[in-house]
């Protein structure tokens, strides 16, 4: 997975709408002297996309394993925690209400993708029998609609300007240079560094509650917690790329069939290659395919993940 | 505690240093360069066919101009031959190839709002010029005067706005109810009076009717219920989209059951705008006020 | 490394488990009014009870699973409530009576979570670790198992798993929940072997059980439960009394203990 991985880092630095050599590209990288256009191509446009593509598949592809291990529940995906709902609105407020100021984007995709997980939790984990795997996942889906339902609303009410939101809908990266990723980046950090220290703790809760317990971890507190990371994940990548929440779905998914295991200390760090590996590859072919224009990335993804995703599927029964 | 107060100072001399350098520098450039010159030197695009259409009349080319979603009709002749950079959603152009074509200055839409930051990363000047109200193309016009360095031919076309706008909405005949409808894909909007067509409309003599509906976005979607209501005596279908999608889509408005009561039906007065030219701002208000008086709503 | 309020040590002296009038309540209802019992070291006790006495939920209770209402809990001289996280799981391992089988995990991974708690936060197994785990898998009669998925095991080696689970962990008490209540005789017969090793080893094992022939034959002491009360405590001939039976059971039985063999010689059905 690493050196998929590093081939399509490669890959994505070296096609884009202009062709440019294979050798320029990599004295860009050296810091060589090349022309002012190229470098400019590579350090702005493609290199940060690139960079953003990694980050944010990596994101959700941890985010989908902490889910699916927190809520025990192989369906768990960003979507679950209203995440994804939360996030859509947000962004599509800006797109539709306040045009203007794009540059609050992120950060308001971010804070209402924030505010639905919180909802969810405080529904899901208050009061007595808390932290029951049903009853967050029911107030996931109820508080999702709600989001979605809003953004439907609003949606209805600027037809002229939704165009725009669709990218953002079916998931998009987009050049921005390096101002996205400047915005969250503390938000993947602390989503991250969480997850990492999640490992153990769901590795834990996978051998059941009691066991969980009995090893002194306390499960009610190990979900919210690895749900948090998740939240945060998901809904830093949704403030850069849009809705991608498949790809929180299915990474863990591929990566368990790839290799067999199921421990978290397996599966979180080889769905963060994996998801970067995919959406780079993904965000490649979206950025070429009809170059000049171009396509968002969800469709590719699906068009890159679901075949493999099924053959594997087929191979493993 | 002195040398808390002691260490702004050497920073606080070297900013002001650094501004006087960077002033001279300015100043000495503003000096050395003449405006026309200036002007020359500079590589514009023209992504908004409002800001492509404006610098012909400004007597300058863009080195590229972005492509008009829903047709040429309307872009003027000395753009023929400029590479056309073709748009999608939500970036506008695609910003690799535009970093190629090395440009200093971008006229751009709000539309393509998200593509903004990654151009001023590239060293690129951005600059908003896509009006959608008539004191908006003014403001827009003294704008873009301004960045190339264009002043008095855009105080020039202004005036000329000014007497063309006045020629054209005199003498009104009748002021009809009108009713204009934008059609994205099966589902018909109505103008609101903040949008560029409603403006047009109202300059035009008519009375818009938008069955109470108002809101930011300047469209509204209205219920066929306030349509028959209303009963507009004129109705303008404005289709939305590619060209071949507007002959279906006006099909579609043309052949609405509910409307068919109305008096713009009745008195055959329901008209489709194939030009886009109650949808895109232009700085020839004036004949497109006209153009609508003598079409469509006939009190010329 | 003090965070302000000192750590109490844990006191050699003092029994592994005291607990003295546990009360537990379920959603308003009462389910465990007042239950105690004491653990030593080198000592296996049997809690026995009739389903819905209040046995499983004791255990959680004391292991720490579930707040208790009332009454004190000391493990080694120290208060339940000062204990958390990796200090609680140091003395004691509980092995619950339903095992969650996730497949994809092999019996070494399962193992290896089970020695976490000797780790900080982002620390790899050491190799004195690897050691204790291998050593729990053999003394749980696991070995050669390493690799196989847990999913593909057998009742019986299961809960042998989870018992290495627990005793990777370290700690002085283990507690099973029904550990052979789902096996079959001759599983029944090797774990209870293999728990009375650990106690020859010098653990303290507390089990729940319902099987009092089982009971009888392999605790030092019983705790006998009934309707959330603790009743009678002792040896299981001195406790397990035809009259004890009959009143807590309802049931004509005798228990028969003779070297190391025990039979419940039970009158199933009246006699007309």
């Amino acid at each position: 997975m690493a050196i998929a991985l590093v081939a399509s880092f490669c890959v994505s630095l070296a096609v884009g709408a202009v062709d440019i050599p294979l050798s320029q590209v990599i004295d860009t990288l050296l810091g060589r002297d090349v022309p002012e256009t190229t470098s400019q191509i590579i350090e702005v446009l493609r290199l940060p996309r690139t960079v953003e593509a990694m980050i944010v598949g990596a994101a959700l592809g941890v985010a989908g394993a902490c889910l699916q291990g927190a809520l025990n529940n192989p369906l768990a995906s960003p979507d679950v925690i209203g995440v994804t709902g939360g996030a859509g609105f947000g962004a599509m407020l800006i797109i539709l209400l306040f045009p203007e100021s794009q540059a609050l984007l992120p950060m308001s995709a971010l804070f209402f993708g924030l505010l639905a997980a919180a909802l969810v939790f405080f529904i899901g984990f208050a009061g007595r029998g808390g932290g029951n795997i049903t009853r967050i996942i029911l107030a996931g889906i109820a508080i999702a609609a709600l989001f979605s339902a809003a953004t439907a609303a609003i949606m209805a009410a600027y037809p002229d300007r939704v165009p725009n939101g669709i990218f953002f809908l079916v998931g998009g990266l987009t050049s921005t240079g390096w101002d996205n990723l400047q915005q969250v980046w503390p938000y993947f950090l602390v989503g991250f560094v969480l997850a990492v220290f999640m490992i153990r703790p769901l590795d834990r809760l996978m051998l059941g509650d009691d066991v969980a317990a009995s090893l002194g971890s306390r499960p009610r507190l190990i979900r919210l917690l690895a749900a948090l990371a998740a939240a945060i994940l998901a809904a830093a990548a949704a403030s850069i790329a849009g809705l991608l929440a498949f790809l929180g779905l299915v990474v863990p998914h591929l990566v368990r069939l790839m290799g067999g295991a199921r421990n978290q200390t397996y599966v979180m760090p080889v769905s963060a290659l994996t998801g970067a590996a995919l959406l780079t590859a993904a965000d490649t072919l979206a950025r070429t395919v009809r170059a000049p224009i171009e396509m968002p990335v969800g469709p590719f993804l699906v068009l890159l993940g679901v075949p493999l995703f099924l053959w594997l599927l087929r191979k493993a029964v | 505690m002195t040398t808390v107060a002691a260490r702004p100072q050497p920073s606080f001399s070297r900013l002001i240093g650094l501004v006087t350098v960077l002033a001279v520098f300015f100043a000495g450039f503003a000096m050395l360069a003449p405006q026309a010159d200036a002007a020359k030197r500079q590589r514009v695009v023209a992504i908004s066919p409002f800001a492509a259409a404006t610098m012909v009349k400004l007597g300058m080319k863009p080195i590229a101009v972005g492509q008009t979603l829903g047709g040429d009709r309307r872009k003027p002749k000395q753009l023929n031959g400029i590479p056309v950079l073709k748009l999608s959603h939500p970036n506008g152009p695609n910003l690799e190839r535009l970093a190629q074509i090395r440009p200093t200055i971008v006229f751009t839409s709000s539309r393509w709002a998200k593509g903004t930051s990654a151009m001023r990363q590239l060293g690129i000047r951005v600059v908003n010029a896509d009006p959608t109200t008539v004191g908006g193309v003014y403001k827009s016009v003294t704008l873009m005067g301004r960045v190339l360095r264009r002043q008095k031919q855009a105080n020039a076309l202004k005036r000329r706005m000014n007497s063309q706008i006045r020629f054209a909405t005199r003498n009104f005949k009748s002021r009809p109810k009108v009713m204009l409808m934008l059609g994205v894909g099966r589902t018909p909007f109505t103008f609101l009076k903040n949008s560029w067509g409603g403006e047009i409309v109202s300059k035009a003599g008519g009375i818009l009717v938008t069955g109470g509906a108002s809101g930011q976005g300047g469209f509204a979607r209205i219920s066929d219920e306030v349509v028959v209501a209303e009963n507009p005596d004129v109705i303008i279908a404005v289709p939305h989209g590619s060209v071949t999608d507007i002959s279906e889509v006006s099909d579609y408005i043309l052949n609405n059951e509910a409307w068919q009561t109305t008096n713009a039906f009745k008195s055959k007065r329901v008209f489709v705008s194939v030009d886009n030219e109650l949808l895109q701002a232009g700085t020839d208000v004036g004949p497109v006020i006209q153009k609508v008086r003598r079409q469509f709503l006939k009190n010329w | 490394m003090s965070l302000g309020r000192k750590t109490p040590e844990f006191d050699d002296r003092a029994p592994l488990l005291e607990a003295s009038k546990v009360r537990v309540e379920i959603g308003g209802e009462q389910i465990l009014e007042s239950a105690s019992l004491t653990l030593e070291k080198g000592e296996l006790v049997a809690v026995v009870g009739p389903n819905g006495a209040g046995k499983s939920t004791f255990a959680r209770a004391f292991c720490g699973l579930r707040r208790p209402e009332g009454g004190a809990i000391r493990w080694m001289g120290i208060d339940l409530s000062e204990l958390r996280g990796r200090r609680l799981a140091r003395v004691r391992a509980y092995v619950p009576q339903r095992a969650q089988v996730p497949n994809g995990v092999s019996v070494q991974a399962a193992v290896n979570i089970g020695r976490s708690t000797h780790l900080k936060p982002l620390q790899g197994l050491s190799g004195e670790d690897r050691d204790v785990v291998s050593e729990s898998i053999a003394r749980a009669r696991m070995e050669g198992f390493e690799d196989r998925d847990l999913s593909t095991l057998s009742g019986g080696e299961m809960q042998r798993v989870q018992i290495a689970i627990a005793l990777a962990q370290g700690a002085p008490v283990l507690v099973a929940d029904e550990p052979t209540a789902q096996l079959d005789l001759g599983a029944t017969a090797a774990i209870s072997k293999m728990l009375r090793e650990l106690v020859a080893e010098g653990m303290g094992v507390l089990l729940i059980v319902h099987d009092l022939a089982l009971a009888a034959a392999i605790a030092d002491r019983v705790v006998v439960m009934s309707h959330g009360r603790t009743i009678a405590t002792g040896t299981p001939q001195a406790v397990l009394t035809s009259q004890l039976i009959s009143d807590v059971w309802g049931v004509e039985a005798e228990l028969v203990q003779r070297e190391g063999r025990s039979a419940l010689h039970v009158e199933w059905l009246d006699r007309h």
